[in-house]
């Protein structure tokens, strides 16, 4: 019966045996072919799609961005180190000047920033970013055409009321300027990280050109009341972005942190209940007290060692 | 007597390192590089090198900074409420449960540290400390503490480093530290009334200081309205709990010395049944409590309880929990009950457990507790809810426990093991009596 056993145990030890050295090689391959695939598949090259965007800030700089994306499954996904060239349809639209070129950040944003004064006066400026043919990226270009528009903003307080006049118009290729209407314009303060609304409903610029905006008067500012207040037309398809950033000092002033002294921990009495400053502070002087005790004790064990030693010397 | 005297002073001299104990030593030192190189990381990114996120802001730093505080309680048990209860076979216990606990207290401070994002501003928990605030309290009660413990456990070795300071068996190094610290000691009368007086003193003193740090440490948890947290218990909850991992932490430390120092005459096997049987009634008083504090909140199931107590018992640190509570409190009381549990290879590993569940203890009383915050937690990602510690927290909570066992087997190192001049006085007055 035992070598029964042991014999159908050989006989199964030599079938997987068999068995193994059939399917180990095919097993293998199918590893390397997985394998191989996985190469493939990583040196296929990313389509890419470009998000143009542009800003006209203080009427003197503009910014161009780019946000490159790609498509994972049914939704975008930012790219990282796609490279992208920035250029500008020259005034007679024969070639386009390189603006410059710049490496996509981790939340896949290419920017540009520039004075206004290098780019073409006409009255419509084209802009286009590219991204050439590389291992890893299709290539892919974008344009973007946007009307030279500005907005001129003024800051005026008038019977305890602080008003922001906008006026947004359009300077076509021979300087002309045309009042622009129906723009919305949105106002915010800047904050630590980020930008508040403070402009309660939408407000759109006239035949003229022109909106007032009331300020607020509860925003709080710096120690000295300052404030920066950021003036927006956002996302126009005509003229893109124009933003206005100025430093006023509409803000309540922030007391300066004169608090600082009483939080220290010796100034307890100013935040904290009389009766337990006292407890605390006698409980613990009364066990340092007695610590101190102790160590004087040492010290005294010391000195009488001393006085025996001496006492024995001599 | 004399021969005695020559005896116990021979036996108890500090030997050094054998071939295991320097690898003992170079195991540890390599355990402290590793974290120490994590640290560094730490230092250099910031906390986001941890799985501490938003809603778990507390992770295993945290739970072993309870643990050092929990097992530094030993020192107040032995030198303190055992000699004032006049138990005398204690007295081969006091320097091991004063140098464990200096070790504990010592990184328990420094684990605070650690668990700090910005440790150069350390001084700003002083400067701007709030007097009200239970942390405040924590960090006056922890300095007081390892004061404390420091000089209980300087006071009585003075005499012991005395008899030691000419012993030419000793390395000349270590002959002029102790030259330095014997403090002129002659055991003249009047530096032994000194003594007595201060050691008593101390001993009266350390007692509310000591049930002070676990009772604060306790209130760190306890003053917030957290599920888990939120208990009038948790202060004796804590000090039975600390009383029990000390204990476990001197049975231990004491089986390690009578094996490898060969000091089977002084850590008895008597002594082994004594500190077991002390054991056993620390960790019924930490049951009872364990089942007052899981008990009560489980009967109600309160909507906000509900959660955490789900998760203990039945959810992602059930595992964990039911192991603690078991192996390490049932078990070891029903082990020790039996005199052949009590011999001390048995003793020995029933302390590993009762450490090791202590120390899962702590992580299972900050952690879980923080998974169940009150805020939404729906949109925020896994990871910031469900806490996993990660490698640099694992090399840096190693790197903390390898240093405070550094810190005890150079003390043994360093210093007679078993105070000789108390336990001569022993001996004598025994002599005495019969």
């Amino acid at each position: 019966m035992k070598r029964n056993v042991k014999d159908s145990g050989i006989c199964l030890a030599r079938i997987l045996m068999c068995l193994l050295a059939v399917a180990l090689p095919s097993l293998l391959n199918g590893q390397a072919g997985v394998q191989k695939r996985t190469e493939k598949s990583e040196r296929i090259q990313k389509k890419l799609r470009i998000q143009l965007d542009y800003f006209n800030t203080n009427n003197e700089e503009y910014t161009i961005r780019a946000t490159v994306k790609t498509k994972e499954g049914r939704s975008y996904v930012t790219v990282e180190g796609a490279l992208v060239m920035f250029t500008v349809a020259e005034e007679n639209g024969d070639f386009d000047a390189v603006l410059g070129e710049v490496v996509s950040d981790e939340g896949g944003v290419a920017q540009i920033t520039g004075n206004l004064s290098e780019l073409p006066s006409t009255g419509i400026i084209t802009f286009k970013a590219a991204i050439a043919e590389s291992a890893d990226f299709k290539k892919y270009a974008r344009k973007l055409e946007v009307r030279n528009a500005v907005m001129a903003v003024e800051y005026a307080s008038r019977d305890s009321t602080n008003l922001i006049k906008v006026r947004c118009s359009l300077i076509d290729s021979a300087g002309q300027d045309t009042p622009i209407s129906d723009l919305v314009i949105k106002v915010y303060v800047e904050r630590l990280f980020g930008e508040l609304p403070v402009s309660t409903k939408f407000n759109e610029t006239d035949d003229s050109g022109r909106t007032e905006i009331l300020f607020p008067h509860n925003v709080h500012g710096n120690t000295e009341g300052q404030l920066v207040i950021v003036v927006r037309v956002e996302d126009s398809e005509e003229y893109g972005n124009l933003v206005n950033r100025s430093e006023i000092s509409w803000g309540i002033p922030l007391p300066k942190n004169g608090h600082l002294h009483e939080r220290l921990l010796w100034a307890a009495k100013y935040n904290a209940p009389v009766p337990l400053v006292i407890i605390v502070n006698g409980v613990l002087i009364a066990v340092w007290g007695m610590i101190l005790y102790i160590v004087l004790n040492v010290v005294k064990i010391f000195r009488i060692g001393k006085a025996t030693k001496e006492a024995i010397q001599t | 007597m004399s021969d005695l005297r020559e005896k116990v002073i021979d036996d108890l001299r500090p030997k050094p390192f054998t071939k295991w104990g320097k690898l003992w030593v170079g195991l540890l030192l390599a355990i402290c590089a590793i974290g120490l190189i994590a640290y560094i990381k730490q230092l250099n990114e910031g906390l986001v090198v941890t799985g501490m996120r938003d809603y778990t802001t507390w992770g295993i730093y945290i739970s072993n900074f309870v643990f050092f505080v929990a097992i530094s309680l030993v020192g107040s048990l032995m030198s303190a409420i055992l000699k004032l209860s006049k138990v005398s076979w204690r007295t081969p216990l006091t320097r091991i449960s004063e140098i464990i606990a200096i070790a504990a207290i010592i990184m328990a401070g420094i684990t605070i540290v650690i668990d700090m994002g910005r440790p150069d501003r350390v001084l700003n928990i002083i400067v701007y400390a709030r007097i009200q605030s239970p942390i405040t309290w924590d960090v006056m009660v922890i300095t007081t503490y390892l004061a404390i413990s420091f000089l209980l456990l300087f006071m009585p070795l003075i005499p012991d480093i005395a008899i030691y300071k000419n012993d030419n068996h000793l390395p000349k190094w270590l002959r002029k530290i102790y030259g330095f610290l014997c403090m002129n000691w002659s055991g003249s009368d009047a530096q032994q009334s000194i003594m007595n007086r201060s050691v008593y003193i101390l001993a009266v003193l350390i007692i509310p200081v000591a049930f002070g740090i676990h009772t604060v440490t306790s209130w760190l948890f306890a003053t917030t309205t957290k599920p888990g947290w939120d208990s009038t218990n948790l202060g004796p909850y804590f000090v039975a709990g600390a009383f029990v991992v000390g204990a476990g932490a001197v049975i231990a430390v004491m089986a390690v010395c009578r094996k490898l120092l060969g000091l089977g005459k002084y850590f008895t096997d008597k002594l082994f049944d004594y500190m077991s049987k002390l054991l056993v009634l620390l960790n019924l008083v930490y049951l009872y409590f364990n089942i007052n504090e899981y008990f009560v909140p489980a009967y109600k199931m309160k909507s906000s309880e509900a959660a955490h107590i789900d998760d203990l018992f039945f959810g992602d640190t059930a595992l964990l929990f039911w192991s603690v509570q078991i192996f390490g409190m049932v078990v070891p009381i029903i082990i020790l009950m039996f005199k052949n549990g009590r011999k001390p290879r048995i003793a020995f590993l029933v302390s590993i457990l009762v450490i090791v569940g202590a120390w899962i203890k702590r992580f299972l009383i900050v952690v879980p507790a923080l998974s169940h915050p009150a805020i939404p937690t729906d949109r925020a990602p896994h990871e910031w809810v469900h806490y996993m510690p990660t490698w640099d927290e694992w090399a840096i909570t190693a790197m903390t426990l390898a240093a405070a066992l550094l810190i005890v087997t150079y003390l043994m190192r360093m210093f007679p093991i078993v105070p000789v001049e108390e336990y001569l006085e022993e001996m004598e007055e025994k002599k005495g009596k019969s």
